[in-house]
């Protein structure tokens, strides 16, 4: 229950990622949504319900995007698993931690992505301007992170007290069934 | 014969009308017994009518300025609820306006055009800004197959990359992954063009000796085999000339604004275009 709604939370960042910000002027060039709700479940998830949910999603944006397939899949994995054990060593509050990993998960995309055109042929001067682009979207991290990491857990608290209630109910008209 | 009573009320009226006989003969209204007696009544009634008459403006007023602009305000409310109706009507009438203006020019392409044009609406555009793609609300089941060709009344948009049942995703011309033979419209010198990834495209393979100016309109040629010939591309902004190298460095901006991009056309059977064109 709490992955269909993580993957419904992934899902409303995808479309607001394609239909909302994406439309957005330049000055705007807005990060990757779908990052910090990575980041979000390498820091402070379970393994095995964010590499299912992560895989989904990644799945889902390589499908909707003009990227080579498997391009984003692949970076949302790096970053997943890159920051799996980070909270070990360096200890920081939840939300610096949150932002400053999210920082390095935004600049690491822009990275693959801009190694990619820089073999793709693409002139010198476009991959500049995507430098500046990139620039732009990790200002907007950093400006913005720590917003997300607050709305991020609400959000999963409210899905676990939900999915408790709902388990424990369950547990419980188990528990009456067995002794009827 | 009579009550008390009777009597009583008999004598009153009496004397009343007595009284009325007495003070309208026109020697005692003259009299200054009468005006100094006037004057008294005045004197002493005046300041009570006053405060009265003050009483009353003051509730009065209250009421008008107070009490009843309680209603006015509500009324103001209302009117501002209605202006603010109206206004969104407004921008709402604005919009149409301007969405009538863009599909008609739709229409008049499709009217102009041999080939069969299917409208479709941007719905979502591409997650990555490295990319350059937009999602169509029209798909397979509107007859779309994967690489047929997006166009605007401004020009080529880009070609379908892929389609789902109900949308497809296209890639703009625009995007680094996307090519098209094409043609300078005044000296009909053959490129490929390219796009750049930044809003702009590239005229690769075109000969340093080959004349290029700057607003030279760049059409499809048609030989790539998914754009039909003389569709815009958009025009030469830019041409460096090295001295040395076999090409020449030429950028096009394409007519089309992909900013703003709402509504596109996509042209349906595109491998009949050539047998279309001859009809």
């Amino acid at each position: 229950m709490r992955v269909v709604f993580y993957l419904l939370l992934g899902f409303i960042l995808i479309a607001l990622q394609t239909a909302v910000i994406s439309g957005l002027p330049a000055i705007m060039t807005f990060y990757d949504m779908i990052i910090p709700f990575v980041i979000y479940f390498s820091l402070f998830r379970r393994f095995s319900v964010g590499f299912a949910v992560i895989l989904v999603l990644g799945l889902v944006v390589d499908m909707i995007s003009g990227a080579p397939n498997g391009l984003y899949l692949t970076v949302f994995m790096v970053i997943f698993f890159l920051f799996r054990n980070i909270a070990n060593f360096f200890h920081a509050r939840k939300i610096v931690l949150f932002t400053f990993c999210t920082g390095i998960g935004v600049f690491i995309e822009n990275l693959v992505f801009f190694v990619f055109h820089i073999f793709s042929e693409t002139s010198f001067s476009t991959s500049l301007n995507h430098l500046q682009m990139m620039v732009i979207q990790i200002a907007w991290v950093f400006l913005t992170a720590p917003i997300l990491y607050r709305l991020l857990s609400v959000y999963f608290s409210q899905v676990d007290r939900l999915s408790n209630r709902f388990g424990s109910s369950y547990s419980m008209k188990q528990d009456n069934d067995a002794f009827m | 014969m009579f009550s008390k009573k009777s009597m009583v009320v008999a004598g009153a009226l009496v004397l009343i009308a007595l009284n009325g006989l007495v003070f309208s003969l026109d020697i005692i209204r003259k009299s200054s017994v009468y005006e100094a007696a006037a004057r008294a009544a005045i004197f002493f009634v005046a300041p009570v009518q006053e405060t009265l008459h003050s009483a009353v403006g003051f509730v009065d007023e209250v009421w008008t300025h107070y009490f009843y602009l309680v209603s006015v305000g509500y009324e103001n409310d209302e009117l501002k609820t209605q202006l603010e109706q109206v206004r969104q009507k407004n921008y709402q009438c604005r919009e149409l306006a301007l969405a009538n203006e863009r599909l008609r020019k739709l229409v008049r392409l499709k009217q102009k055009s041999p080939y069969e044009f299917l409208a479709a609406e941007v719905i979502a555009r591409d997650p990555s800004p490295w990319y350059r793609t937009i999602v169509i609300n029209k798909g397979r089941n509107a007859g779309i197959r994967s690489s047929d060709p997006v166009l605007t009344s401004r020009g080529i948009v880009g070609h379908v990359l892929r389609a789902a049942a109900e949308y497809a995703t296209v890639v703009l011309i625009i995007d680094r992954n996307s090519a098209a033979d094409a043609m300078i419209q005044r000296s009909r010198t053959r490129g490929i063009a390219r796009g750049e990834g930044n809003g702009k495209c590239q005229f690769d393979y075109t000969l340093r000796k080959k004349e290029v100016k700057i607003n030279d309109i760049v059409m499809s040629s048609g030989f790539d085999g998914i754009y039909p010939k003389g569709f815009r591309i958009g025009y030469v902004s830019k041409v460096v000339r090295r001295n040395a190298g076999l090409f020449q460095h030429i950028e096009i901006t394409p007519f089309v604004d992909f900013k703003t991009l709402e509504e596109v056309m996509v042209l349906l059977n595109p491998l009949d275009f050539e047998e279309m064109a001859e009809k």
